[in-house]
């Protein structure tokens, strides 16, 4: 997870643009703000929402997990995916 | 201002009460108390190494904030770096416990079934544990 990547952002905002219309986010209406992703200390938060409020808390997050490795995979920067991040 | 073994206090009761709920099947409420502990044991070794707050009114570190915090202290820990990967592993026990408390605490129509509420227990439990090696 170090990266050499020389304008990471850009490479993390495609990354996410990449996954847009897979199975697990189609699944979970998953939107994401990618004016809001930024890092801090070196690690990448990549906030997203759900429009499902239904179904299993647990499948929910095998999806967040699953975006947030495909998203680690191929950029190499370590990536927290925050669901509601204005929720707390 | 808290000190870090008063936050120690804070993870160990609140998971405790996360158990307790757990074992009554209350694993919405579980959730809850399993972020707690985990909200409250990442104070505690923020505050063992005098991270400064990051909201310095409510002394206390805001709910954002937290993980990349304890992402970036668990980085500088004295006698060597935290291998990247495990880092990384408390962040996302972190991360997944507020994921599940959002979920039980504002969505009613979410299922939190047993599987759910012992991984936020596990994950709260892995950071209690962080919190008291740390301080020990």
């Amino acid at each position: 997870m170090i990266s050499q990547n020389p304008d990471p952002k850009a490479s993390l905002v495609a990354a996410v643009h990449s996954l847009a219309g897979s199975e697990t986010v189609r699944r979970f209406a998953i939107t994401f703000d990618t004016a809001l992703i930024d890092q801090e200390l070196g690690l990448w938060s990549v906030p997203v929402a759900s429009g499902i409020t239904n179904g299993n808390a647990r499948d929910l997050m095998n999806a967040i997990t699953s975006i947030q490795e495909q998203l680690e995979k191929s950029t190499t920067l370590p990536v927290m995916v925050v669901l509601d991040p204005g929720l707390d | 201002m808290a000190n870090a073994s008063q936050w120690l206090t804070v993870a160990e009761e609140a998971l405790r009460a996360a158990v307790m709920l757990r074992r009554a099947e209350q694993r919405r409420s579980s959730c809850n108390r399993s972020y707690y502990s985990a909200h409250a044991a990442a104070h505690a070794v923020l505050r063992h190494f005098g991270q400064v707050y990051s909201n310095v009114r409510e002394s206390r570190f805001n709910h954002r904030d937290l993980p990349i915090k304890l992402w970036g202290r668990l980085g500088t820990l004295s006698g060597g770096q935290m291998p990247l990967f495990k880092r990384k592993m408390y962040v996302d026990w972190l991360n997944a416990c507020r994921t599940y408390r959002l979920r039980s605490d504002y969505s009613p129509a979410t299922l939190v079934d047993s599987q759910a509420s012992d991984e936020a227990l596990h994950a709260a439990r892995q950071l209690l544990e962080l919190a008291r090696r740390t301080m020990s």
